[in-house]
């Protein structure tokens, strides 16, 4: 069972090569580190005092998750998990995929899986270049000292964490909608139309309900005492829809 | 009892605002056997390949194959059946190795798999090449490929010549039946082209609207061709012709001042010949017109 859970998952992970969904990830990882790079090399003049400041990790991180996620990261979940899962509609593939020697479970849970260590690797390569934002001015610029801050790991780790978290739910809705609509634009269409949804309702009391942007309130500590809880609720539960709608389709392919 | 790789029993199937789409279908396709499933675009054969395949969800009716029940035993059945269900179905943006590769994941076939049915779909020399920039034809070749990937014991193809130039047919139609003889793997075949199952078929099931009209051997169905030929003798004197041949013993009619005979032999043909000339009466021309497989299949279809 394992075995062949691992099988479906290699393959699909093989699948995802050269798509769509790896350059986003890889481009929507890189985007804001280069451009914050870029704006720090553009006010030349203050760049050995920032790197200098006993908080340099904490503000290159502030700022580079402030854009992160208010925008790119819910915006590239959509996006990313929504072009996984049309990979076999806009193939023509799922008639291929369904009369391969494996349960629908392992083809739901394959593909989820995939999408879920994407955005890990998503997450990864960001950070990687938050931490190149503060060492690249230093390596290439010799009177610019290297931070003097030791990288606060744990701090990194437990936001990050929280993050992901709140990604969860996102994927969820637009991993069930884009396995049931042929239609790229419907998953897209509606993941969007919440995403501004939400945001119009941000400063609304009961705005914790919609959650694709929890991310936003992660950064700004709104409604903290419930937004992890109910991340993963949403996630397991429309995880849960998602597959049950996924094994009792009608036509497969 | 004959043993049926793939056998259906009243396989039942309504679309959406209770329109039928199949009615009763009773497929029997022997072990072994090249299973022409033939038919009118949309007659019922590609719903009735996705049923068999699980691609659609059984309404009513069951599905045997290897004669174990489909409903029980979907994946242990999958891994010894190959399919192509019409068009291609394939990852554009991988090339041919890399779309070969990932199902022999799944199937954990031996690697040097993907070299051999590249090889025997002549799809070897595409390299680095994605599936996108790939024509029609070689797009249903990897598809035949991957059909035939994990050495399947029996092949459901669905009109699998689509797209492919006459050399491809041909050479499709002669890897079907090497794969068929020398590896003993059923195939089922769907085609509406009847001219290219009479060449490759061993067992025939023709549908219409959602019925199955004929099942059964070739041969039984081709020997309704020889019943049902015409012949049409031009001679000096067709009127003496008609009364010699119906003195010994044939059947035949007058039209357009010629004779026309029903289903004549050849032997019996070579006899009127010989009569016709030993009375004096020049035979100019005996053609005879064989009801061909796609006479029969229109008379069956449109009935």
């Amino acid at each position: 069972m394992t075995l062949t859970f691992l099988n479906s998952f290699q393959s699909e992970w093989m699948k995802r090569t050269r798509s769509a969904a790896v350059w986003l990830t890889l481009a929507g990882g890189a985007f804001l580190p280069v451009i914050i790079l870029l704006q720090r090399f553009y006010f030349f003049d203050t760049l050995s005092k920032d790197n200098s400041d006993p908080k340099i990790w904490e503000q290159l991180y502030g700022r580079s998750w402030q854009f992160m996620a208010t925008f790119l990261l819910p915006m590239g979940v959509i996006l990313a998990t929504s072009l996984i899962g049309q990979l076999e509609y806009r193939n023509n593939t799922w008639k291929q995929l369904h009369t391969t020697p494996q349960s629908l479970t392992t083809i739901f849970f394959a593909k989820l899986l995939v999408i879920l260590i994407m955005l890990l690797q998503f997450f990864i390569l960001f950070n990687i270049g938050i931490y190149l934002e503060g060492l690249i001015p230093a390596l290439l610029v010799k009177r610019v000292p290297f931070p003097a801050e030791p990288f606060p790991f744990m701090k990194y780790l437990l936001g990050n964490g929280k993050f992901l978290l709140t990604c969860l739910p996102v994927v969820a809705l637009q991993y069930l909608l884009s396995l049931q609509y042929r239609n790229f634009l419907v998953p897209v269409g509606v993941g969007l139309g919440i995403y501004i949804f939400a945001i119009m309702a941000a400063r609304w009391k009961y705005g914790f309900i919609i959650p694709y942007i929890y991310s936003v309130y992660s950064l700004n500590g709104q409604f903290e005492e419930r937004i992890y809880l109910w991340s993963v609720g949403y996630f397991l539960v429309t995880t849960i829809i998602g597959y049950l709608l996924f094994i009792y389709k009608e036509e497969r392919g | 009892m004959t043993a049926y790789c793939l056998e259906t029993a009243q396989l039942t199937h309504y679309f959406p605002h209770n329109e039928m789409g199949l009615d009763n279908i009773c497929l029997q396709v022997p072990a072994g056997a090249i299973y022409g499933f033939l038919g009118p675009n949309g007659a019922g054969k590609t719903t009735t390949l996705k049923l068999i395949l699980g691609l659609l969800r059984k309404q009513q009716g069951s599905i045997r194959i290897f004669g174990e029940s489909f409903d029980t035993h979907r994946v242990a059945i999958l891994k010894r059946v190959g399919s192509l269900i019409e068009s291609p179905s394939v990852y554009a943006h991988l090339t041919a190795a890399e779309n070969l590769r990932l199902l022999q994941k799944i199937y954990q076939c031996p690697a040097a798999r993907v070299r051999e049915v590249l090889a025997l779909t002549g799809l070897l020399d595409t390299g680095a090449k994605k599936v996108q920039r790939f024509s029609l034809g070689m797009k249903q070749r990897l598809s035949i490929a991957i059909a035939m990937l994990h050495n399947p014991s029996l092949l459901i193809l669905d009109e699998p010549t689509n797209g492919l130039d006459p050399a491809g047919i041909i050479e499709m139609r002669a890897l079907l039946r090497q794969l068929n003889q020398e590896s003993n793997i059923t195939i089922v075949i769907s085609s509406h082209l009847l001219t290219e199952i009479e060449k490759l078929v061993t067992h025939v099931g023709i549908i219409n609207k959602g019925k199955l009209l004929y099942q059964g051997e070739l041969h039984t169905l081709t020997g309704q061709r020889a019943a049902g030929s015409r012949t049409v003798i031009d001679c000096s004197d067709a009127a003496r012709s008609l009364t010699l041949i119906l003195e010994n013993g044939w059947t035949g009619v007058l039209e357009e001042g010629k004779v026309l005979l029903e289903s004549v032999s050849r032997e019996g043909l070579a006899d009127i010949n010989q009569r016709l000339v030993m009375a004096g009466i020049q035979v100019y021309d005996m053609n005879t017109r064989r009801n061909d497989l796609e006479d029969i299949f229109m008379n069956l279809t449109n009935n």
